[in-house]
């Protein structure tokens, strides 16, 4: 008993020296390649020992994939380029860059809403990207017109239906959500969440406050519960007959097709994704992953490096592979899962709406009594 | 230091905020002798215990050892220097140390060999060489209190002061564990303080005996002296029960053996079953308390007294006795 | 009373060990303080004012409502099983005194991930109802977990051990005397245990059930899951969506003040009455045993404690990880993570602790300081101590990225969790005579010897229970940790909170089921030593 003791305090006590020296390098260029990566070897990263080091690159990023940490790994393989990252919420990385001020270690942020980005930006925390040729490959209102931050994957918010109680036309557009047919028909999560802010910003923006609040208020009218849980629980609900139409992001009905659980990919099956419109032309909600440049970053070129390669056909696949998220690159090839969405038909309005309109869109939920 | 030396308390005061619990209190432990501190509890007999023992820090007065102060206004040798041996109404042993190393804990300065053979020198002494490896919570509370007299005493103490040692223990333990304890206390010589509520423990125990109370020691004498000279009615009801009467009601015969006085108190001894006494008194109830029996006379139709007896009979209500009255155990009520 | 006061007044002021529990208090006390500090001063403005005319009315009475149902859940679940393991023979007993310590091991957060999954209307509980009946999903009402009794039940299972541990204790320790003294005044055993047992025990169960109820108070991870708007909750939004740190600081005064007067209410229960225990002469009574129905009956009652609050949610945990199969995430590395942060910040917090109860020994300044600095952490919610973290972060110009970040998240688990190490230590204090430091001091033993030599071997009596309490705490942490770890430092909590954040249960589930793994055999080892304690006890 003793000695097993002993043993696993010696252990953690040696896990906490490298973690240490690791986290250790803040100015990363000076001492790099020395103590540090002596001690990160000696650790659990393997990769910088192949690699050599060509320098460091340090991302806050509000993404929590394993595909992630293999897609950081490649990158290392293929530069040298050793990447440190801290994964939080969006709101929590930003603040806790502006508690860090210019001590931040930021180079690049990656976040996963337009209305994220938009509020680093807002926050003085995001420097123009250089220009660059990932320019030419992606559509026009996927970056940010003054570089601030540039789209790495698309995901859209639409609604997941029960195709025996609904008829696809009844889900065409936004507005049929509001119609008094659906009475007690409809699932969603809370309005503090994000995704419903961007939705309802952009609502706004297409249709005016007093009709985007109308929107609210008939849909509060039409829920068949309280907001409550994330949107797969939403698209699960319908499928167990709870109601009919969940609101959700296509990546979750995606993955819960995909799922290893037969339980999960039956729901799936029981229900059908669509994508409504804000009006005949008007296109639909489409957001979007993103990444930005710090504004005290230290490691430039490191860091475009990287939105390269995010921007490469490997770096998109090692993206959305598991997210199930929409590659922004044309002929990049699509994950598994996603052939079976609908097509689509992107809207114009300028993704930084979803940032200046959040706080009204709040408003608006708020007032509408959608929790 | 010798330890044959006497500990005196000349004058000593003690205040809490403002509120004398020890006022001008003189004492003196002497070598081999036990004093008991006799009082009601509040009396403040262990704020005098602690002043000795140099817990606390006094407000007027000294402690000397020998010719040596120890305590004054000027002067304060911290407890821990002064070689005192502390014994506790819940025993203070260490939960931690098994009884030898409780015993052993005060003497640092033996190499450990040493100690060793004085813990379990003392250990014997107590009879409780079988117990020396067990901890505090696998003995009874006789064999705690033992191991703590023994814990004091292997110190060498120039002094023991013991703080209602026995009154933690059951009524069957106590006058074994404390004729144990005593005698060991009396052989090792040193003065001893055996502060105690219980008049007949003091008694029987100490060779002097101080009476406390209210913060002022009442009477020091020896428990024979207190018992039949005691100063005052505060002190003879210490030290044993006591019954009050008015002069007129004793028979007349009596008033004459007795100093002139409104009421008197009578201990129960004071009047005895005689068949020459000069007195019929009747009986109203009498109980027998093992070897005593207790006898309630009646003098006048509201008055009554106390006699005790020793005989195999028992009286029964209603009948007769003669009685004579032993002035010495009749005090005079001021 | 006497002696505290004499001794105070008899020690020089500010004497070494007075100094050093005024360091350890202030190291304790530090990111509350600077917390709230800077939440005062910095006024808070427009978000403040906003918030106060319209949620914080709101925040308070859901906290107030989660605290209140939580006890009374927590009552409902200790109290009962506690006085029945102690008192009285029954089928399965030996199992249960243990086995009803183990959901101490599992997260509120955890089982509320577990319990939103098994009680959606698609889980299987909802499912099954829906396949027996042949009712549809509009058909019935069946009660969310998403609510505040929904929050209440999660973290009533995560915490009613702290009360039974407490309770049992107590009820172990009644004097066989007065019990016997009651059943021969004719008390019928309901009038035992309401009239003579509860009303001696309540101190100490109310001692547990506040540690259990400031846990509730700060929680953040199970709340925010289930969107339940407590003060906690409020807390972040006020940081995160408004990025009004000093509004956070704000609202955490309050929930602090909440925490107060939980400790305020738990004292004057102390105070009242209640039995004085004195280590040499209390006896164990013997156990009665149950008739066959009534004991049949208390075992289930105890099963069903033990299956709703611990066996339900963590097998549908293990089902759905089973389900999916592994991921192929990292899970070693978080996990060697997660424990050697676990050991350091609980090492760091025991030396605290272990300082402020010696400290208290000494003269009431330490105790008082000591005690307010480590209740303070405690009732502070981690977010608010990683808070005052980052300012002084800022202020020093150390990066959060460095391993600055990674002792700051030591410092931060020692803050937090003492006063929860305190306690067994202190406990081991009550049980030692009063007068050892008189009796050590009679036999020449200097302030450092007795520190030495009698002080902190009696608190080592407390020690493995007070370690094995902050291990496995520290280890359920979840949101100083979320917002102080450094590059590349995933934790096991961080990782299951992100996880299931974004909606990908069956990949949160294997970092929950380790880490309810991790803390179960500490959880066990205390069971056992708690146990066996217990009935030595009983034998002596």
């Amino acid at each position: 008993m003793k000695t097993t003791m002993k043993t696993i305090a010696s252990i953690s006590f040696t896990a906490l020296l490298v973690a240490c020296s690791d986290g250790g390098t803040a100015p990363a260029a000076l001492d790099d390649g020395t103590l540090s990566d002596a001690a990160v070897e000696s650790g659990e990263t393997t990769v910088s020992m192949e690699a050599g080091s060509n320098g460091t690159l340090n991302i806050y990023s509000a993404r929590h994939y394993d595909s992630d940490k293999l897609m950081y790994e490649a990158f290392e393989d293929q530069t040298g380029i050793r990447v440190r990252f801290r994964e939080a919420g969006a709101n929590q990385l930003l603040e806790t860059m502006r508690a860090e001020g210019e001590n931040s270690p930021a180079d690049l942020i990656i976040a996963s809403d337009a209305g994220a980005l938009w509020r680093f930006k807002d926050a003085g925390l995001t420097q123009p990207l250089p220009e660059g040729e990932f320019e030419q490959h992606i559509p026009e209102r996927l970056i940010e017109p003054g570089r601030q931050w540039v789209g790495l994957a698309r995901r859209i918010r639409g609604v997941a239906y029960d195709p025996e109680r609904i008829s696809p036309d009844q889900v065409d557009e936004w507005q049929d959500l509001a119609d008094p047919s659906l009475e007690g028909e409809i699932c969603v999560r809370s309005s503090t969440n994000i995704y419903n802010l961007s939705l309802m910003a952009e609502m706004i923006e297409k249709w005016g406050a007093e009709d985007a609040q109308s929107w609210a208020d008939a849909v509060v009218a039409n829920m068949a519960r309280t907001p409550q849980g994330g949107d797969t629980d939403q698209v699960e609900a319908v499928a167990a007959g709870l109601c009919s139409v969940a609101i959700t992001n296509h990546y979750y009905w995606v993955r819960m097709t995909q799922s290893g659980s037969d339980a999960t990919r039956e729901a799936a099956a029981a229900t059908k994704l669509a994508f409504p419109s804000f009006g005949e032309g008007e296109g639909i909600h489409v957001n979007i992953t993103g990444v930005a440049m710090a504004a005290n970053a230290q490691n430039n070129d490191e860091a475009m490096q990287f939105v390269d390669y995010l921007l490469s056909a490997d770096g998109q696949h090692r993206l959305v592979d598991e997210t199930k998220e929409i590659p922004v690159i044309e002929d990049v090839t699509w994950p598994q899962g996603l052939d079976a969405i609908p097509e689509f038909e992107d809207s114009d309005t300028p993704l930084d709406t979803f940032g200046e309109r959040q706080s009204q869109a709040q408003r608006i939920y708020d007032e509408a009594g959608w929790n | 230091m010798s330890k044959l030396q006497p500990i005196h308390a000349r004058g000593v005061t003690r205040r809490y905020d403002g509120r004398a619990v020890v006022q001008d209190a003189s004492l003196t432990l002497e070598p081999g002798k036990i004093t008991a501190l006799l009082g009601q509890s509040g009396a403040g007999k262990s704020t005098l215990l602690r002043l000795f023992a140099g817990l606390e820090p006094l407000d007027a007065g000294e402690i000397l050892h020998g010719d040596v102060a120890v305590s004054s206004l000027s002067k304060h040798v911290p407890a821990e220097e002064r070689q005192i041996g502390l014994i506790f109404q819940d025993f203070a042993l260490f939960p931690h140390l098994n009884a030898i190393d409780n015993v052993g804990f005060g003497l640092v300065r033996q190499n450990k060999d040493k100690r060793r053979e004085t813990a379990r020198h003392w250990l014997d002494r107590l009879g409780l060489s079988h117990r020396a490896k067990a901890y505090p919570h696998e003995l009874s509370g006789g064999e705690q209190q033992r191991v703590s007299i023994a814990r004091a005493l292997a110190a060498q103490p120039v002094a023991i002061l013991m703080d209602e040692p026995f009154s933690g223990l059951d009524v069957t333990l106590k006058s074994e564990v404390r004729r144990t304890a005593l005698a060991a206390v009396a052989e090792a010589g040193s003065p001893a303080l055996l502060v105690t509520h219980d008049a007949s423990e003091a008694m029987r125990a100490a060779d002097r005996i101080a009476v406390m109370s209210d913060g002022v020691i009442l009477q020091e004498d020896t428990p024979e002296k207190l018992y039949l000279e005691p100063v005052s009615m505060a002190v003879a009801r210490a030290l044993g029960p006591l019954r009050s009467v008015r002069r007129n009601a004793l028979p007349e015969k009596w008033q004459a053996k007795v100093p002139l006085a409104e009421t008197y108190c009578l201990r129960p001894e004071a009047v005895r079953l005689d068949p020459a006494g000069d007195a019929m008194l009747e009986v109203v109830a009498a109980q027998r308390t093992s070897s005593l029996i207790e006898i309630e006379l009646k003098l006048t139709e509201t008055e009554t007294i106390h006699a005790l007896a020793l005989g195999p009979f028992t009286p029964g209500p209603g009948d007769k006795l003669a009685v004579s009255l032993a002035p010495e155990f009749v005090f005079a009520a001021r | 009373m006497q002696a505290i006061k004499a001794s105070s007044f008899h020690l020089p002021r500010l004497n070494p060990v007075a100094l050093i529990t005024l360091a350890a208090a202030s190291l304790i006390g530090a990111p509350v303080a600077i917390a709230i500090f800077t939440g005062v001063i910095g006024g808070g403005g427009d978000a403040w004012l906003h918030i106060v005319s319209t949620q914080l009315l709101g925040y308070t009475m859901t906290t107030l409502a989660v605290i209140g149902l939580t006890a009374a859940l927590i009552l409902l679940f200790a109290v009962p099983t506690a006085w029945f393991v102690s008192l009285n023979e029954f089928p399965g007993r030996g199992f249960f005194e243990w086995a009803l310590i183990l959901p101490l091991a599992a997260p509120g957060y955890v089982l509320a991930y577990a319990w939103a999954d098994a009680a959606d209307v698609a889980g299987p509980i909802q499912s099954a109802l829906r396949d027996v009946t042949g009712l549809s999903a509009r058909d019935y009402w069946f009660p969310s977990v998403y609510s505040i009794p929904g929050l209440s039940f999660v973290m009533a299972s995560a915490l009613f051990p702290y009360a039974y541990l407490t309770a049992r204790a107590a009820f172990s320790n009644l004097s066989l005397c007065t019990m016997e003294a009651a059943r021969s005044l004719g008390a019928s055993p309901r009038r035992l245990f309401l009239n003579v047992a509860l009303p001696a025990a309540r101190p100490a169960i109310f001692a547990g059930l506040a540690l259990a109820l400031m846990e509730t108070a700060a929680d953040y991870g199970a709340a925010s899951y289930l969107g339940v708007q407590t003060l906690s909750v409020g807390i972040f939004r006020a940081w995160h969506s408004f990025s009004e740190p000093a509004v956070a600081a704000r609202l955490a005064v309050l929930l602090i003040l909440i925490a107060f007067g939980l400790q305020f209410i738990e004292r004057m229960a102390r105070g009242r009455g209640g039995i004085q225990q004195t280590a040499t002469r209390w006896r164990t009574p013997r156990r009665q045993k149950l008739g066959p129905v009534a004991g049949w009956g208390v075992a289930i009652g105890c099963t069903l404690v033990l299956v709703l609050s611990f066996v339900i949610p963590v097998s549908r945990l293990i089902w759905v990880s089973t389900e999916t199969g592994l991921g192929q995430g990292q899970i070693v590395r978080p996990f060697l993570n997660s424990l050697t942060l676990a050991l350091a910040g609980s090492a760091f917090a025991f030396v605290l602790a272990l300082t402020i109860t010696i400290g208290a020994r000494q003269n009431r300044f330490s105790q008082f300081i000591g005690r307010f600095a480590a209740g303070a952490g405690y009732a502070a919610p981690g977010i608010v101590l990683a808070l005052g973290a980052l300012f002084i972060l800022s202020w020093t110009g150390f990066s959060v990225a460095g391993p600055a970040a990674l002792i700051f998240l030591v410092w931060i688990y020692a803050s937090r969790f003492t006063a929860a190490g305190a306690e067994p230590l202190n406990a081991a204090f009550s049980r030692a005579p009063a007068s050892l430091g008189n009796a050590a001091r009679s036999l020449g033993a200097s302030r450092f010897q007795r520190l030495v030599r009698v002080d902190l071997p009696v608190a080592m009596s407390g020690a493995s229970a007070a370690a094995i309490i902050l291990f496995v705490e520290t280890l359920k942490e979840l949101p100083a940790t979320l917002m102080l770890r450094p590059f590349n430092w995933d934790t096991l909590a961080v990782q299951a909170f992100a996880y299931a954040s974004d909606e990908r249960l069956a990949a949160a589930t294997l970092p929950s089921l380790l880490i309810t793994a991790a803390g179960l055999g500490p959880v066990v080892l205390l069971s056992l030593q708690l146990t066996r304690a217990g009935q030595s006890r009983a034998a002596g």
